[in-house]
């Protein structure tokens, strides 16, 4: 990270209400406040609809805030919109481009909109897709879709960068790909960088700072090892059985503070039944499990106590788990 | 400077596209071939309204011309606007700097290029097939009324691509809007014919008076200057379809 001069991005207090499909209101942003200082990366970790995109898209000036106030480089996008598009580069979650225009094409004219631009030969260089530049958008595979995304952000050699799940839907050597590309556009060019992510991982081999958000609310901003820090070293244990069991049995455990089944393979794919047990007692989580184990007489698959991760941070900070 | 840069660059990418394009093989020359194509089975037929005699095909090919082709360019185009808004490249667009008014702009000029050249190719062979068009000077001075009928259309384009959420919405609303214009603007039937409210009426529908015009001149030899009020009123709708264009396909929500 470099030295700390002036703050890329300032949001005090930042409120969105929307009017609920249903009738009533949403607080989509209910008072966020947050920092970023110039050339920090910094992570939104959060469940879809937790306000990520809402705070990402008010901040580059694409949807207007309810109440709130928002600096960009100390220019507030409501009273200087184009200054701040030009200052900042962004990647969409969910954005395409004109089809029928080749990508150096489409990044050529992207970069007229700029009066400070990167050629395209640079930017697909950067991203590694120079033997790609007479393709069109539908011929890249969704991994070199992801890096175009990346370029197409660069046009403009912007000062700060945000981008909105960059990983989602990729597979994981497509997705270290990218992670070893923004790391780099950090620390080697000194980009300030904003990014969501609802994986955990990606917060916390990326970020400098995490912010982790939910309901519109941020529950906290530290670094990822502070976060985990919190959690005193320990996290969750995990293991199989090979038939159900009652998991409001498992949480009265003692040392235990929660138990969860799982069957969506995520977690060590062990089948049946794999079950998650928050502790909040290590050892005595652990001998009191085992002590179940033996007088029940289930056997305990591919048990494991593993270390604290931001998901557990996130799960004590909102009682909910990221994939919820 | 770099906002006009950037207005320009779109418009030249925004050609590139159109010649890559299958759409505009259909929007030049399927269309409106076809329609001429059907107008020619109908060139022995007149219309016979009051004292006046017309040819069927001197009214439907200076009419059916203009508005067909304006229509079907425009038809061509909303699919374009509709599914780079759902489709996320208008939101893409929307980060950078480029305004509303820009990206319209920039899509704008080559589709009128392409509209203006469809019309008077659709003329030209129009007169191939016996209509009785006047080619010359009179063409060249109608050819600002085209570039206003073809503004026309893609202004309500980008207004329909605006308010609707998907494209097929957008098609439906444009098929719902456009098929009542063939039958009281005057582009098949002549207006003298229609009870007086609707006659009274039509004169203020956008395309009304621009067909007029471009009919008295290039089939009656007629001066622009006998179409002031119709050109006032083309205009004024013009200017109030872009400012309605640029705040309905807007990128700010």
């Amino acid at each position: 990270m470099t030295s700390v001069t002036q703050a890329a991005v300032e949001v005090r207090d930042l409120v969105k209400v929307y009017p609920h499909p249903g009738g009533g209101t949403l607080r989509a942003l209910d008072g966020i406040s947050f920092e970023v200082p110039t050339g920090e990366f910094f992570g939104f970790l959060g469940p879809n609809g937790a306000g990520k995109t809402t705070t990402l898209e008010i901040i580059e000036g694409t949807r207007k805030p309810t109440s709130g106030e928002v600096r960009v480089l100390g220019v507030d996008p409501r009273r200087d919109l184009d200054k701040v598009k030009r200052m900042i580069g962004v990647q969409l979650q969910a954005a395409s481009y004109f089809s029928l225009l080749t990508i150096t094409e489409i990044l050529e004219l992207f970069g007229s909109f700029y009066p400070k631009r990167r050629s395209p030969a640079e930017l697909l260089d950067i991203v590694g897709l120079q033997d790609k530049a007479k393709a069109y958008v539908r011929q890249l595979s969704g991994g070199q879709q992801r890096r175009f995304s990346v370029a197409a952000a660069l046009v403009n050699d912007p000062d700060v960068i945000f981008l909105d799940e960059p990983t989602t839907g990729l597979d994981p050597q497509m997705r270290h790909s990218l992670w070893e590309l923004l790391r780099r556009l950090n620390t080697d060019e000194g980009k300030t960088i904003v990014l969501t992510t609802h994986y955990m991982e990606e917060a916390e081999l990326l970020a400098d700072r995490v912010a982790i958000i939910d309901h519109g609310v941020i529950r906290a901003i530290e670094t990822p090892r502070d976060l985990i820090g919190r959690l005193d070293g320990f996290g969750h244990i995990e293991f199989a059985t090979p038939g159900a069991v009652e998991t409001s049995e498992l949480s009265r455990l003692a040392g235990v503070s929660g138990a969860a089944a799982r069957s969506d393979g995520e977690v060590g794919s062990l089948t049946p039944v794999t079950y998650r047990l928050e502790i909040a007692e290590p050892k005595t989580a652990v001998t009191s499990l085992l002590n179940w184990s033996e007088g029940r007489g289930v056997e305990l698959r591919g048990l494991e106590v593993v270390p604290g991760t931001l998901e557990d941070v996130f799960l004590q900070l909102t009682g909910r788990e990221l994939r919820e | 400077m770099t906002a006009i840069a950037g207005t320009l660059r779109l418009a030249s990418a925004s050609s590139k596209q159109l010649l890559r394009s299958s759409e505009v093989w259909a929007t030049t020359i399927a269309f409106p071939g076809a329609l001429l194509a059907i107008l020619w089975l109908f060139s022995e037929l007149r219309f016979e309204f009051g004292t006046q005699e017309v040819p069927l095909i001197d009214f439907w090919v200076t009419g059916l011309g203009v508005l067909g082709v304006a229509l079907g360019n425009g038809h061509a185009f909303l699919a374009n606007i509709s599914t780079w808004k759902a489709g996320g490249v208008l939101k893409r667009i929307s980060v950078t700097p480029i305004s509303a008014g820009q990206l319209i702009v920039g899509e704008v000029i080559p589709r009128a290029v392409l509209g203006m050249a469809t019309i008077i190719a659709f003329l030209a062979v129009g007169n191939g097939l016996g209509a009785n068009i006047q080619m010359g000077v009179e063409l060249v001075s109608v050819l600002p009324v085209m570039v206003m009928v073809t503004f026309t259309g893609l202004s309500v384009a980008f207004i329909i691509a605006g308010v609707t959420k998907t494209p097929q919405n957008a098609n439906a609303t444009d098929t719902a809007v456009s098929w009542p214009l063939y039958l009281v603007t005057g582009a098949m039937f002549p207006l003298a014919a229609f009870p007086t409210w609707l006659e009274q009426t039509a004169h203020y529908i956008p395309y009304t008076g621009l067909i007029a015009t471009v009919r008295g001149v290039v089939l009656d030899s007629r001066p622009l200057t006998d179409f002031g009020p119709e050109l006032v009123i083309g205009a004024a709708w013009i200017t109030v379809l872009l400012v309605a264009a640029t705040r309905t396909y807007g990128f700010v929500k």
